[in-house]
């Protein structure tokens, strides 16, 4: 019969295993994917593959631009390249939040993380209330 | 005084100790034997020193619990030597000392090694405790490769390592105290009590006092000796529940950590923001195991040591090893009045 420390180590197994098996799909379609991007003025168009700019596409007009306004229309571009990737990354990876401050506060005291230790100090602290009775009352009997 | 005794009430009140509640003391002295020793890893390499005083003093009972087989075997022997004394004499008078007073020496010598057979298999089933060694190690590989992922994570594989420990021989050594603690309430004493009762059916005088004095001390003891036995459980198990709810909050925590930080090193479009924020989140969850793991150890270690509270001997500074059974030191002894 399993207890229920077994069927919490199996789940967590389970999670691992999920994990392992879907990395290598997932490595291959982050690595296919590709984030596009467009200047306001739509004359700068950037691709973002593996997380650096892999392509830049002027068009013709751009070319009249000043060298300030070029700067800009690329910067635009690039910027907006890296968001369309991230966010293609990010739907690729289900489940809690890859943001590193998000997932600081999850380790914190409110946080699952948080949780799970708060739930296992209470644990403690009712085994310890437990055993300070069992000493009491080792302490109140005729020993 | 004069003598007054019934000479059956006492021959079956004898036949009752010597026949069976003594064998009673020892199986149950056997059984405690066989049942408090942890399977390896015990309770695990971290709390080894712990689990060594635990193993004295359960040995400790284990001899104590021989001792009163002895005692009782005594008890029934003085029995019958006041009747063999009753038949002896035309005035039914008995004047001697019926039992055979021990001397330190004595008990030193007829001290029981209960280490002889520590070797021999419990007849217990064992399965499934390879189980939970084996997922405690899966545990173990799985936050290792958290620290080859988050290398700051590393001291928390580490330290718990030392806490891979036998759950089900805990648990099962737990129960087996716990069961050998109410067999001794329920069943042993109450044996005990009733024959020894039964002897002072129709004895008047003539040493009936100093009888019941050696009755009610035993009576003390082994009441002592359940109690402790049954803390020795409580704390037994106490350690099995803390050891157990470490454990299951670890499994809960790791599956998810494990699958946060690849996919957080995998799919973070910055390797060094990736690298800066594993780096972060691995201290972050090991200062916080550090800390459950600190927790756990504190408090088995203040459980296994409020043991030695349990006897006096033990108390006063003695090693349980070290210490002569209080049975033993009871003077099984009684004369007419």
């Amino acid at each position: 019969m399993s207890t229920p420390l077994d069927l919490q180590i199996a789940e967590a197994m389970r999670l691992v295993n999920r994990e392992l098996d879907t990395a290598d799909q997932r490595r291959d379609a982050i690595a296919e994917t590709v984030g596009t991007g467009l200047s306001e003025d739509g004359l700068v168009t950037v691709e973002v593959r593996e997380g650096v700019v892999h392509d830049l596409e002027l068009s013709p007009r751009a070319m009249r631009l000043d060298s300030q306004s070029l700067r800009d229309s690329i910067l635009q571009a690039i910027a907006a390249a890296t968001a369309d990737y991230t966010e293609s990354v990010r739907a690729l990876a289900p489940g809690p939040s890859l943001d590193p401050d998000t997932l600081l506060r999850e380790l914190g005291t409110e946080g699952q993380a948080g949780s799970l230790l708060g739930d296992f100090h209470r644990r403690v602290a009712d085994i310890q209330y437990n055993l300070d009775q069992l000493r009491r009352d080792l302490k109140n009997g005729p020993l | 005084m004069s003598l007054q005794i019934d000479p059956a009430q006492l021959a079956r009140a004898a036949s009752g100790l010597d026949d069976i509640v003594k064998g009673e003391y020892g199986r149950i002295a056997a059984t405690l034997r066989r049942g408090f020793p942890l399977e390896a890893p015990g309770l695990g390499s971290l709390l080894g020193p712990q689990e060594a005083y635990y193993n004295e003093v359960a040995d400790y009972h284990v001899r104590n619990l021989v001792a009163a087989g002895d005692a009782v075997g005594e008890i029934a022997a003085g029995l019958r030597a006041m009747v063999r004394n009753l038949h002896a004499s035309e005035e039914a008078h008995t004047t001697g000392l019926l039992a055979t007073h021990r001397t330190p020496d004595d008990h030193k010598a007829r001290r029981t090694t209960v280490s002889a057979d520590r070797d021999v298999p419990a007849e217990q089933d064992w399965d499934g405790v390879a189980l939970d060694q084996r997922t405690q190690s899966d545990l173990l590989r799985i936050s290792y490769a958290i620290a080859g992922i988050a290398p700051s994570y590393l001291p928390t594989p580490v330290a718990v390592s030392g806490l891979v420990a036998n759950l089900a021989s805990i648990r099962t050594a737990a129960t087996e105290l716990a069961a050998v603690a109410e067999s001794l309430q329920t069943d042993v004493n109450a044996k005990f009590d009733h024959y020894a009762a039964e002897a002072t059916v129709g004895w008047r005088d003539g040493g009936l006092e100093a009888y019941q004095g050696v009755i009610a001390a035993m009576n003390d003891e082994l009441a002592r000796a359940r109690r402790t036995i049954d803390a020795l459980s409580a704390t037994l198990m106490a350690t099995f529940a803390m050891l157990s709810a470490f454990w299951s909050a670890f499994a809960r925590f790791t599956g998810d950590f494990f699958a946060t930080v690849l996919r957080l090193r995998q799919t973070s479009p910055n390797p060094d923001q990736a690298e800066a924020a594993l780096a972060s989140l691995g201290a972050a969850a090991s200062a916080r195991w550090l800390a459950a793991h600190r927790s756990v150890l504190a408090a088995v270690a203040t459980a296994v040591t409020q043991l030695g509270e349990t006897v006096a001997a033990f108390a006063a500074g003695r090693a349980p090893g070290d210490a002569r059974p209080e049975i033993q030191q009871i003077s099984i002894s009684w004369q007419p009045a």
